[in-house]
């Protein structure tokens, strides 16, 4: 240990050249720095450059086809004036609203359900499991079906057993949203349930024993220990959730095509139109810089009130 | 000396994979492209010369083209693309065709990424909507200086107009596809009307829809969200006598006869003439289907199903009220403008849209000839033989570079009159607004 601050010390007096320093990195990691070239690489074509060409084509009015001109901030203006664009993202906030704490409560239900000592403790994680693994198209095609808005529709079926008239589900617009956040909740909960399940699993068994002794009732357990030392898996499931929420495509493009009357138009289906079927790259490119922000600065405002470390 | 080892394994592995990934592509290339590479000149010659001769033209060409026949018949229309390759190189020795199959999904994606990139076609297909938007991009290349030779009279008047923008060609019709309201017989009947004597008006349409109604059936569909609005809301403008755009350009979505047709689609939702899930609804075939809708509106597509599902159809005639007019698509080979071979690529789209090739494509596909001298290959079958009369009434939706992006905007207007929003005057006159604002984007 002695050795290695005289070393250090030497090192630091001597101050070798930058040449001599990237000599002796090589010579120390050159493995390292070999196996990470793949990645790198992939991590500047596929991320890094298009992070940069779209801010730059932010400031283009780019058709794809055609040429692209400079157009400065006219892209950005029109974002700042655009009624679908702010409708788009209050769309977004509402299906985070109805996805994201239900996905996190539900995983965390299943989680505790899967957590009981049984045989069959298994064979439930595989089935609360398989949504995830099954494709979003089909699983949309099971939901369109479940939820068709006329007296056909299963669901409507079984609500008339209650006396309740047939709903119009995805052609209701104060409804398909809230249907399309269920099917992501029903898609997504297995995931959850998962993350859940090891942090359940990490949590000392002896917090429960000296609870127990204490005369702690089921509840204030799960209250007192379990919720709170779930704090990190909290964190990181609420950023996945929120981040997916935000990039919620799919269901709409499947199922509402953005309505009825833009009911379902999120920005990234709104993003969608605009660059590919509209073929305003620019302005598309403003509309994912808005999503990275937002994205962004909900990331770090969690992890302010959630990313604590938690001691055992 | 075991970590130089590991080190000097990785980068052999690196470069093995460096290598096979290079090779792969060497090996791809090899295959598909000529075994030279044409002299720019032959290309420059042939492009200058309005009719150029067999010899002038050398090079290759790539054409794209998609799926249209099921599964089982692929093979068919394979053998269809090499008969007409044959054809061309036979005329044509010198040019090297290579044809490529590009699926229907996300193919306008693909087009786009690849003109974009320089590796696109030479030759693709399009359909109306497209020929505006693509053209206004200077990514289509007029035809008419390679179309002296052309018989343009053969083509239906329609569909030849549907490859026409700003008073250039820029695509030739191969194929026609029309749509109309066909009924259930069974229903029809139980409604006490005859599915020998089908509504050819509004108000005969309307007095049956009643009759329907009162039977517990839908009276017929509208696909509010994914056909709008080639299916829904334009056939029923056009035959009221409106339209989205004038002869000048300008928009008279909102015009009164706009108005009509916005009142008219909420009146048969109030109704219950379609389905309450109209507002969104993408496919309600399988009411139809399942026996509880009278009419669907369907094409050459549709009446296939039914004849395998054995239900018991007929085909109506487009309605009218003021006109008489439907909305049929048309497909159409198109030459792109960044092609470096032209005129060798104009004449396959001749080639290939000639009387012999338009008859064995839609004889294999079951489309409709766009020509009027191949028009009698479906005299046999009474179904399409009446969907060829119906083409003769066709509209290919409306011609403009903004044709595809103003449907959602309008679907959205019109969910929002169904939804009791906005009054019919309101939602026609938003949607026109919306019409305004995106030509305003061009």
């Amino acid at each position: 240990m002695k050795a290695y601050a005289t070393a250090d010390t030497a090192n630091v007096s001597a101050k070798p050249g930058l040449a001599a320093r990237l000599k002796k990195e090589w010579r120390k990691n050159a493995f390292v720095y070999v196996v990470l070239v793949p990645v790198l690489l992939h991590f500047l074509v596929f991320q890094a450059f298009p992070l940069g060409f779209s801010f730059v084509l932010s400031f283009m009015d780019w058709p794809i086809i055609g040429k692209a001109e400079f157009a400065g901030f006219k892209n950005w203006e029109t974002f700042l004036h655009d009624r679908l664009a702010w409708k788009s993202i209050g769309n977004t906030l509402l299906f985070s609203l109805y996805y994201i704490l239900p996905t996190m409560g539900i995983g965390l239900l299943l989680a505790l359900l899967v957590s009981v000592r049984s045989k069959l403790a298994g064979f439930f994680k595989s089935v609360y499991f398989v949504p995830v693994v099954t494709s979003f198209v089909v699983i949309s095609g099971i939901w369109a079906w479940i939820f068709k808005g006329n007296d056909t529709g299963i669901f409507n079926y079984v609500l008339s057993w209650f006396g309740i008239g047939p709903q119009l589900f995805f052609s209701d617009s104060k409804q398909a949203m809230i249907v399309l956040a269920s099917l992501s909740v029903f898609k997504v909960c297995g995931s959850t349930m998962v993350y859940y399940y090891a942090g359940l699993k990490s949590i000392p068994a002896h917090l429960y024993e000296a609870a127990k002794i204490d005369g702690a009732s089921g509840w204030t357990m799960f209250w007192r220990i379990t919720f709170v030392l779930l704090l990190p898996i909290h964190f990181y499931v609420a950023i996945f959730t929120t981040i997916g929420s935000f990039q919620i495509f799919d269901s709409a493009f499947l199922l509402t095509s953005g309505g009825p009357n833009y009911a379902t138009t999120t920005i990234v289906y709104y993003l969608y139109q605009e660059g590919f079927v509209g073929l305003r790259m620019g302005y598309a490119s403003v509309l994912a810089y808005v999503l990275f922000f937002i994205v962004l600065i909900l990331s770090l405002v969690q992890r302010k009130f959630l990313g604590k470390e938690v001691h055992y | 000396m075991f970590k130089k080892g590991i080190l000097l394994l990785a980068i052999l592995v690196w470069s093995l994979a460096l290598v096979a990934c290079g090779s792969n592509g060497n090996r791809d290339t090899a295959a598909s492209s000529p075994p030279a590479s044409p002299p720019p000149s032959a290309s420059a010659s042939g492009e200058s010369s309005g009719t150029p001769a067999g010899e002038a033209l050398s090079g290759e060409i790539t054409v794209w083209a998609h799926p249209y026949v099921s599964e089982e018949k692929a093979s068919e229309l394979k053998a269809f693309w090499n008969a007409v390759i044959q054809d061309y190189n036979a005329k044509y020795p010198n040019v090297k065709v290579k044809y490529e199959e590009i699926p229907w999904k996300e193919r306008e994606q693909k087009i786009l990424t690849a003109i974009a990139s320089g590796t696109g076609p030479d030759v693709f297909y399009q359909i109306p909507d497209q020929v505006p938007q693509f053209a206004n991009q200077g990514v289509l290349a007029p035809l008419d200086d390679y179309l002296a030779d052309a018989d343009l009279a053969d083509f239906n008047e329609g569909a030849l107009r549907a490859g026409n923008f700003g008073g250039k060609q820029y695509a030739l019709p191969i194929l026609q596809e029309t749509q109309t309201l066909i009924y259930n017989a069974d229903i029809v009947k139980a409604i006490g009307e005859d599915p020998a004597k089908l509504p050819t008006t509004w108000d005969e349409f309307n007095a049956w829809a009643e009759k329907a109604v009162s039977k517990g059936y839908y009276a017929r569909d509208f696909a509010g969200a994914e056909a709008c609005c080639n299916a829904t809301l334009y056939p029923l403008l056009w035959q009221k006598g409106g339209d989205v755009l004038a002869e000048d350009g300008s928009v008279i979505l909102d015009n009164e006869a706009g108005v009509a047709t916005f009142q008219y689609i909420k009146d048969m939702y109030d109704k219950k003439w379609i389905p309450a899930d109209s507002v969104s609804n993408k496919d309600q075939f399988p009411e139809f289907l399942s026996g509880k809708m009278m009419a669907i509106w369907g094409s050459g597509y549709t009446v296939n199903v039914l004849n395998e599902e054995k239900i018991n159809y007929v085909i109506g005639e487009p309605l009218t009220d003021k006109v008489k007019a439907t909305f049929g698509t048309v497909g159409m080979f198109v030459v792109s403008e960044k092609s470096k071979n032209k005129a060798a690529a104009a004449e396959f789209v001749k080639l290939l849209t000639n009387k012999e090739n338009q008859e064995a494509f839609n004889k294999l596909t079951n489309y409709i000839p766009a020509r009027k001298s191949a028009g009698s290959i479906h005299d046999g079958d009474e179904a399409m033989k009446k969907m060829t009369e119906i083409a003769a009434v066709s509209r290919p939706g409306i011609v403009s570079p903004v044709a595809r992006t103003i449907m959602p905007k309008i679907q959205a207007e019109i969910a929002a009159m169904l939804e009791g929003a906005k009054t019919p005057q309101e939602a026609a006159g938003a949607a026109a607004q919306a019409v305004k604002d995106e030509l305003a984007k061009l």
